[in-house]
């Protein structure tokens, strides 16, 4: 095992006692384990599998979490090539293309449904209900079990479906699978056998979809219609996705499956931008976890990460200093109003004063300790963790074996080496990220440059009204002309990890979307990625300049500067 | 008696000469098979030589036929390839210029070919150089149609790629199927030189085994390849993707067949550099006879 505690690795290649181990539950596992459909929005890193891993029936028991067998979680993935594949489709009869879509996905959920108890150390279903099972399963499904191992044959019968379907789709795509099971004829008598089991009768099966944008459209389109069936008594449905633009809603009649009617929504990433300290607290348990489970000598986050002692005491001084009006951020507040709102000025005044002194220009210091690792991290655990893991390694290969805390030089020159990295990989999107264009790479590297400049005049102005805004809203974004262009890089943005969003209020009271920039990439400008709830808000012919023009950044703040304000700031409450 | 012609056209140097070539050396030919993409992106690159086929081939006796595919709809190219190959005899005997053919055209070409027994042979002409930015934009990867293998839920993913000139593709791939385990080949008979340093290229990619191989032997892609996949198809579910020379595709192609749990993948780019490559390298092209 590598030693690195932060080693950021995908929780559906983690070991089942790893996960256990690992796993840090919040209130987001108990709505899980509720009778309600759900759908999990998160991208690439918010930790949704590790949360639907966690949830299944196996990590339940290992963990010995439940004491019942109340809710029984069934991890499928869909990440699999199975469900990419389109020979169906040569068949020309859609229907029977549909059908034999839904067939490949139900004998999935079967396969799964049954491994998870086959995978148990001991079983939870008694000989004598493992006998009417077997009558039962004969009787619906036409097969012969032995009564020794009943699920195992059921389990086999289910697997040569799949491999037969797959020989079928090899061989002779444009036939139909006369053979094909749907949800109606697989699943539910399925589920209602395993609910004659006596320690069974009062349990909720949830299948835990992993990963739901990778089914075919039609497999979307079957699952819907499942849940808008709303009764959710014996089994439901969780479905993780990375983002509702890329899952259909429809059902098979056509209709669209309502949130908060047929199934309410679990955001991973707005729930953990909208309370800082939410995440700081989920962020400082998993690296505490860590640090315990690879035996580290210093389990304080605070400590492992260094913050040197001249950093603190000048942060105090500058503080001491704006309390008595020696700066010029504020100095027409009364004393007390001040000392009220330090916190919000000391360190842009520190920023400020790095960049006006000749020699010590870059803000170093103000990359290291913890708070800032989680700031920089933008609210998803896997930003956190990468920086951490080639921290651990750096420091590693200075200090050898033992690393008991990651020096502050190790912590900035890695931020600056990520924030460099981060920047440049925009470049690359449009080879990694399907439909992404070279233009769209060179949009999307202008506003991020153009907004990150932006802030940059507005953190070092010391007449500055607000320092720390790190969030963007776009006015009229539909009313605008290049509505599409703006969120189709946008998107690209969100998909390259480079952008996240939540809802927020927008500037009349009502709610909009915050677009808030991945804090890596401003070390490079020498911005302060600890940041507050603040965004501008630029009109959608702004945005669209900011997208097309290089240094349009000055063009705003001099229109700004001359009373002729298009957007404006505001703070969430 | 080699007697069909099948090819793709486009706009880099080495089809016109290449055609010209072959249809020199191969007196029987009484038809030509042109195949083409209609999208306007291709087309317009392509058009010229779409117009003057009559005086490229320039013999009366060889019948032009001539169809237009679908980049965006590789269902209906598949329909259109199955059409052609239903219009064949079972006598007929092909000789497939895969040099500008896009990999899952060569793919679909090769199954229909296979499928019927026919005998064929693949030629392959290199050019003298390639562009600096060659492909770009790349769309979702698909299954090659009948060849999606045989997936098991209980398995994990392993994906197989060979690597060409553009070795940041990869991410894409390992993005798109997040693989619990990635093998990735790279060219050793490259024009461009193999990178320098490859934790920082591959740096986002984990549990990856780095592998080096020739890829303009098919004979060599299909050996790696099967010792590979023999180590690893008990515990894993195995996909299969080229990403560089299209000579590969036939190493690929073979091993697959010999293994049709493994599933065959493209990964298509949606634009393609102007000066995607210049000349023919007539000292240097690839035969092969068998499959």
């Amino acid at each position: 095992m590598n030693n690195n505690p932060f080693m950021h690795e995908a929780a559906t290649n983690i070991e089942d006692s790893k996960l256990v181990d690992m796993f840090i539950d919040n209130e987001h596992s108990h709505i899980l384990n509720s009778q309600k459909n759900i759908f999990i929005i998160g991208n690439r890193g918010s930790g949704k599998s590790m949360l639907m891993r966690y949830t299944s029936l196996p990590i339940q028991l290992k963990n010995n979490s439940i004491q019942d067998i109340n809710n029984i979680g069934i991890y499928i993935s869909c990440m699999t090539p199975l469900f990419m594949r389109i020979d169906q489709r040569l068949n020309d009869d859609k229907f029977q293309s549909a059908i034999v879509s839904e067939h490949m996905l139900v004998l999935t959920m079967a396969e799964r449904f049954l491994s998870t108890f086959l995978e148990l150390d001991e079983s939870i279903i008694s000989e004598e209900d493992l006998l009417l099972l077997k009558e039962e399963i004969e009787f619906y499904f036409d097969v012969n079990l032995n009564e020794t191992r009943v699920l195992k044959d059921f389990h086999r019968w289910i697997i040569k479906n799949l491999i037969d379907t797959q020989k079928h789709l090899n061989i002779s795509p444009s036939k139909f699978v006369s053979e094909a099971h749907t949800y109606s004829s697989l699943m539910m008598p399925l589920i209602q056998v395993f609910k004659e089991v006596s320690s069974l009768k009062k349990t909720h099966f949830m299948f835990l979809i992993d990963d739901g944008q990778m089914l075919s459209t039609t497999q979307q389109i079957s699952l819907n219609s499942w849940i808008s069936y709303r009764d959710t008594s014996s089994v439901s449905f969780k479905i993780a996705i990375t983002t509702t633009d890329e899952y259909s809603f429809l059902t098979v009649q056509e209709s669209v499956i309502l949130e908060n009617h047929d199934y309410i929504t679990l955001d991973l990433e707005r729930d953990f931008f909208s309370g800082k300290s939410t995440f700081v607290e989920f962020a400082k348990k998993i690296i505490e976890k860590r640090l315990e489970l690879y035996n580290i000598p210093t389990r304080n986050v605070e400590d492992f990460f260094e913050v040197p002692k001249s950093f603190t005491n000048e942060l105090s001084l500058i503080r001491k200093k704006f309390i008595n009006g020696d700066y010029p951020e504020r100095e027409d507040w009364e004393e007390e109003q001040r000392r009220r709102n330090a916190s919000k000025f000391v360190r842009s005044i520190y920023f400020r004063l790095n960049s006006e002194t000749e020699k010590a220009n870059i803000p170093k210091l103000a990359y290291t300790g913890f708070d800032t690792l989680t700031n920089i991290s933008t609210g998803v655990i896997r930003n956190l963790l990468v920086p951490c893991s080639i921290m651990y390694e750096k420091e590693k290969e200075l200090k050898g074996e033992t690393v008991d805390f990651i020096s502050a030089k190790t912590q900035y020159e890695t931020l600056f080496y990520e924030s460099r990295k981060a920047w440049e990989k925009i470049d690359e999107l449009s080879v990694k990220i399907v439909d992404c264009t070279h233009e769209h790479t060179v949009m999307l590297r202008r506003v991020l440059d153009n907004f990150g400049k932006y802030l940059q005049q507005k953190l070092l102005d010391p007449k500055g009204t607000e320092k720390k805004i790190l969030s963007f809203t776009i006015h009229d974004l539909e009313k605008n002309q290049h509505s599409d262009k703006i969120k189709k890089v946008i998107k690209i943005g969100i998909q390259g990890g480079l952008i996240y969003t939540r809802i927020g209020p927008d500037h009349n009271g009502g709610r909009t979307m915050w677009y808030t920039p991945n804090r890596i990439l401003w070390p490079s400008l020498n911005l302060d990625p600890v940041g507050q709830n603040g965004r501008k808000n630029f009109p959608g012919e702004q945005f669209y300049k900011m997208m097309t023009n290089d240094n349009y950044a000055n063009t705003i703040i001099k229109e700004e500067n001359t009373g002729y304000v298009q957007g404006e700031l505001s703070f969430d409450k | 008696m080699i007697n069909k012609y099948i090819t793709f056209i486009s706009w880099e140097d080495r089809f016109v000469e290449s055609l010209k070539y072959d249809l020199n050396e191969f007196s029987d030919i009484d038809e030509v098979v042109f195949f083409y993409f209609k999208e306007e992106k291709f087309y317009s690159k392509t058009k010229k030589n779409v117009s003057e086929l009559q005086q490229i081939v320039n013999n009366e006796s060889i019948t032009i036929s001539i169809h237009s595919l679908s980049f965006d709809d590789y269902l209906s190219s598949w329909k259109i390839v199955n059409d052609v190959f239903n219009e064949f005899d079972d006598e007929d005997e092909f000789v497939l210029n895969i040099s500008t053919m896009p990999r899952n055209i060569i793919f679909s070409i090769l199954h229909f070919l296979t499928n019927s027994e026919s005998n064929f042979s693949i030629k392959y002409f290199s050019p003298m150089s390639h562009g600096n930015d060659i492909t770009r934009n790349p769309s979702k990867p698909e299954l090659i149609l009948q060849h999606g293998g045989i997936m098991l839920p209980s398995k994990k993913i392993i994906l197989i790629v060979i690597l060409g000139h553009d070795i940041k593709r990869v991410h894409q791939l390992y993005n798109f199927i997040e693989p619990s385990q990635i093998h990735i080949g790279l060219g050793t008979n490259h024009q461009t030189a193999l990178p320098s340093d490859l934790d920082t290229d591959f740096d986002d990619i984990q549990n990856k085994e780095i592998f080096k191989i020739n890829s303009f032997s098919s004979e060599e892609v299909y050996s790696i390849l099967k010792e590979r996949i023999l180590t690893l198809r008990e515990d894993f579910n195995i996909v299969l993707c080229s990403l560089g020379p299209k000579i590969e595709t036939v190493g690929i192609f073979k091993v697959h067949k010999e293994y049709p749990e493994t599933a065959l993948l493209y990964a298509p780019s949606k634009d393609y550099a102007d000066d995607y490559s210049s000349g023919t390298n007539l000292s240097n092209i690839i035969t092969i006879s068998s499959m």
